[in-house]
């Protein structure tokens, strides 16, 4: 498979913790202008890879490759640049302002807080509120915003460093269904901007709806990769999930739906 | 024959104690000076500290003792020397052990301490050596103070920039040397503090201070060394006396008088 | 906002400079007046500012780090690292003998502090641990302290535990000035720059780090320059508490939480509080001067006691 097409890779990638080993050998390559869904159950390392992916964990074998290039010889400067990274449960320690928790996005183009944003940065962060529907919690501190709010806010910070490459670990996690499906747009939105959006989910439906391709892991393997009628096949995900499951199809997409253990 | 010996010293032992403890430095000092041979079998630790003690190669020789009956009771004394302001407790256990207690005041000036010698010298049953100490004393006393018209002004410093004002002995040892003290007259009583700046500010012409007191360095004595005080030199006269000399009243305090007689412009 | 304290800090520097028993002492003469000015109220005015302000940044860069209002360097343990460290170069007569081994066992105490306390309370992991840390470093500190003081031959030495449990600037001459003020400086220099990243740690240490921030290489970085400027500081002062716990508490609201945004008018807010308090105990009419750290320490406790409540409040609330 060639790899120096796509946005970000990795190449036989193992990465053990202790005695473990989360992943065995993974081989992909994520395209720009796609969302992929990673999925599977819980402990299969897909918050690992994602981990890896972002240059957060150092692998034990193999390489994460950023255009081409190895991500462990770029600078963290460009890293930065060219990853934006939400984790799972974002929560900031300070009550920050909204406008300020989204600027901190713009740190890898040379922000800095402490001063007054240059323009570009200042549109940026306008741009990734409007984006989240957030433009009226701007000027609110975070602690006083709902969950939901909170979420979109988190999400406006990743958005605003408008890097190639865009990383959520399960970002609509106890979510309310209409806060979960705007992510979800937003998430599309960020493929359409030419971005390489890889979202770890937990919800089978959502990702059949709004992802381009899906990759199953488990056991610390690709379980399966492809297109969602390809990943979410009886077959493939009754394997993963160790449970049966019964397949509707709504407006032609399929929606697996968990049924018996 | 040894027996003829042992009889012929019971009956001074009925009255002369042949054990004795003294309990603080001051003490101590006397003691030292007073007591017959062998007849000193303890002093307070603090004796054997050369920068408090005059005498402390002598006292070396002797167990130091703590304020605690139990170092005090292995030494079996038949005569405990101590202050009349120790720790009451103290002075009942001892009394309960049945050890005979003399209680002497703490002098604050030479004319004190030579009425303590007097009253220890007569316990100890050496009368002869007190009255020698005494005279001695105050032959040195009119031999060293200044007649003549003051000299000016002086103050004392000691750790923490502690001073000795009026009713203190280095008040009465400056004015014998022939000073005013700069402390007395700022209302300080026997032991108060003095802030550099009001050091500075009193201009006086003569500190007195222990030059060595910081030799092994602590907070309270690191001010002999503040650059501020060399601001002095020139107008100010800067005598060292080491602290020992001074900690107590008694025959060593004439050495701070010759000290300070050295200091005269 | 910064203006204003800087014109804070000057006015109160002055007031340190013209406060003293002998208020104006060109009266007694420009040769007695220079000394009393040069050699008495300057390296304590001096002292209370760069004490003052490094401790009010130090406090405001551990609590951005550590992302906890209640880390200070008095509360949590360095100060009193440091002054252990300074004491056994102070009273072995080490730093009679080596003038710069006094500051530089402090730092030593210091810097050795902090990375334990990095080590043991790692990604902002909760309240409760820190303090217990801290309590446990005072603890360990205060008791070797005194174990050195009891070892001195220097009689006064053993009454000075207070004196480096709650420091002190009199009597502070020109030669303390120029053994720790240099290290207090650099110390200040190579954290003021750390601003930024201590914004990006609000959000976490992994987020920070997709952020561009090398965690590594910037707890290293806070752990040299807090250490040369609680350990220097200390060296000379003692413990000078809450300093650090005060300062950043009043500015954070102001500068809307932003950690990095703190730090320069913590560092100015530490001097005045400082220069203030040392002002205060010259003037309150006590037998003896109350000591700064005392001082601090009386006024700051009040501060540790509500934010500890707001602490738990917030734990609660989670």
């Amino acid at each position: 498979m060639s790899t120096t097409g796509s946005a970000i890779s990795v190449r036989g990638l193992v990465s053990r913790r202790g005695h473990a080993v989360v992943l065995d050998g993974i081989d992909l390559a994520f395209e720009a202008g796609q969302v992929t869904a990673i999925v599977g159950p819980n402990g299969a390392g897909k918050t690992t890879l994602l981990r890896h992916l972002a240059g957060l964990d150092a692998p034990s074998a193999g390489e994460v490759e950023l255009r081409g290039q190895p991500l462990a010889s770029l600078g963290a400067a460009i890293r930065a640049w060219s990853i934006a990274y939400l984790p799972q449960a974002a929560s900031a320690y300070w009550p920050l302002r909204a406008r300020d928790l989204v600027a901190l996005g713009r740190l890898p183009h040379g922000a800095d807080l402490s001063r007054p944003l240059k323009a570009q940065d200042a549109q940026a962060v306008q741009r990734a509120l409007e984006r989240v529907d957030g433009m009226r919690l701007s000027e609110r501190p975070v602690d006083t915003l709902s969950q939901g709010e909170r979420a979109r806010v988190m999400m406006a910070r990743a958005l605003s460093t408008e890097a190639a490459v865009f990383l959520a670990d399960e970002p609509v996690a106890s979510l309310d269904p209409a806060y979960a499906l705007e992510t979800m747009t937003i998430l599309r939105a960020e493929a359409a901007r030419n971005a390489c959006v890889i979202v770890v989910l937990h919800d089978l439906g959502l990702a059949a709806r709004f992802a381009d391709r899906i990759v199953v892991l488990a056991n610390s393997k690709v379980a399966a990769d492809g297109p969602p009628s390809v990943a979410l096949a009886a077959g493939v995900i009754e394997a993963a999930y160790g449970v049966t499951f019964r397949h509707l199809t709504v407006d032609g997409i399929p929606q697996p739906v968990a049924w018996e253990r | 024959m040894c027996l003829v010996l042992l009889l012929a010293a019971l009956p001074a032992a009925a009255q002369t104690p042949q054990r004795v403890v003294t309990l603080n430095l001051c003490l101590d000092q006397m003691a030292l000076r007073l007591a017959a041979p062998g007849q000193l079998v303890g002093v307070s630790y603090l004796s054997q500290d050369p920068n408090l003690s005059v005498l402390a190669d002598r006292a070396a020789a002797l167990a130091p003792v703590r304020d605690s009956v139990e170092t005090i009771l292995v030494l079996r004394p038949d005569l405990v020397i101590l202050g009349a302001d120790s720790h009451a407790p103290l002075k009942r256990l001892l009394r309960g052990a049945g050890v005979r207690l003399l209680e002497l005041p703490w002098a604050t000036s030479i004319g004190e301490a030579e009425t303590v010698i007097e009253q220890m010298a007569t316990a100890l049953g050496r009368e002869d050596v007190g009255r020698r100490l005494i005279a001695g004393m105050q032959m040195e006393r009119r031999r060293l103070t200044w007649t003549a018209a003051p000299l000016g002004t002086a103050v004392y410093l000691e750790a923490n920039r502690g001073t000795s004002g009026k009713g203190s002995l280095m008040d009465e040892l400056l004015r014998l040397s022939g000073y005013r003290n700069l402390a007395a007259e700022l209302g300080i009583g026997s032991f108060g503090r003095l802030s550099l700046e009001t050091v500075l500010a009193g201009q006086p012409d003569l500190v007195v201070l222990d030059g060595t007191a910081n030799d092994n360095p602590a907070r309270a004595t690191e001010f002999v060394g503040h650059h501020a005080l060399l601001a002095l030199a020139g107008k100010t006269k800067l005598a060292s006396v080491p602290t020992r000399f001074s900690i107590c009243a008694g025959p060593d305090n004439f050495e701070v008088m010759r000290l300070l007689a050295e200091a005269r412009p | 906002m910064n203006r204003w304290l800087l014109l804070l800090v000057a006015a109160l520097f002055l007031l340190s400079l013209a406060v003293g028993p002998a208020w104006w002492p060109w009266r007694l003469g420009t040769e007695v007046g220079w000394a009393i000015v040069w050699e008495l109220r300057l390296p304590r005015a001096t002292l209370g500012l760069l004490i003052g302000g490094v401790l009010g940044l130090s406090g405001a860069v551990l609590q951005g780090w550590l992302r906890n209002p209640l880390a200070e360097p008095g509360v949590i343990g360095v100060s009193a690292c440091a002054g252990f460290a300074a004491v056994c170069a102070f009273y072995s007569g080490l730093a009679a003998a080596f003038a710069l081994a006094l500051p530089l066992a402090g730092i030593a105490g210091a810097a050795i502090a902090v990375a334990l306390l990095m080590g043991a309370v790692r990604s902002g992991t909760g309240t409760v641990s820190l303090l217990l840390m801290g309590v446990a470093i005072n603890a360990i500190a205060a008791a070797l302290i005194s174990l050195v003081l009891a070892l001195s031959p220097n009689p006064f030495a053993y009454q000075e535990i207070s004196l480096w449990l709650a420091g002190s600037i009199v009597d502070r001459d020109l030669r303390h000035l120029a053994i720790a003020a240099p290290f207090m400086v650099v110390g200040a220099v190579i954290v003021l720059g750390v601003g930024r990243w201590l914004d990006a740690l609000s959000l976490g240490e992994d987020t920070a780090r997709s952020l561009g921030a090398d965690t590594k290489s910037l707890g290293l970085r806070l752990t040299l320059g807090v250490g040369l400027m609680v350990g220097a500081a200390t060296s000379v002062a003692g413990v000078i508490g809450f300093v650090g716990l005060i300062a950043p508490h009043l500015i954070r609201a102001r500068v809307g939480f932003r950690p990095g945004a703190t730090l320069v008018p913590s560092m100015l807010v530490g001097a005045a509080l400082v220069l203030g308090a040392d002002i205060a105990v010259r003037l309150l009419p006590t037998a003896s001067e109350l000591q700064l750290g005392v001082f601090t320490s009386l006024v700051g406790a009040p501060f540790l006691v509500r934010a500890v409540r707001k602490a738990h409040a917030a734990w609660l609330a989670t």
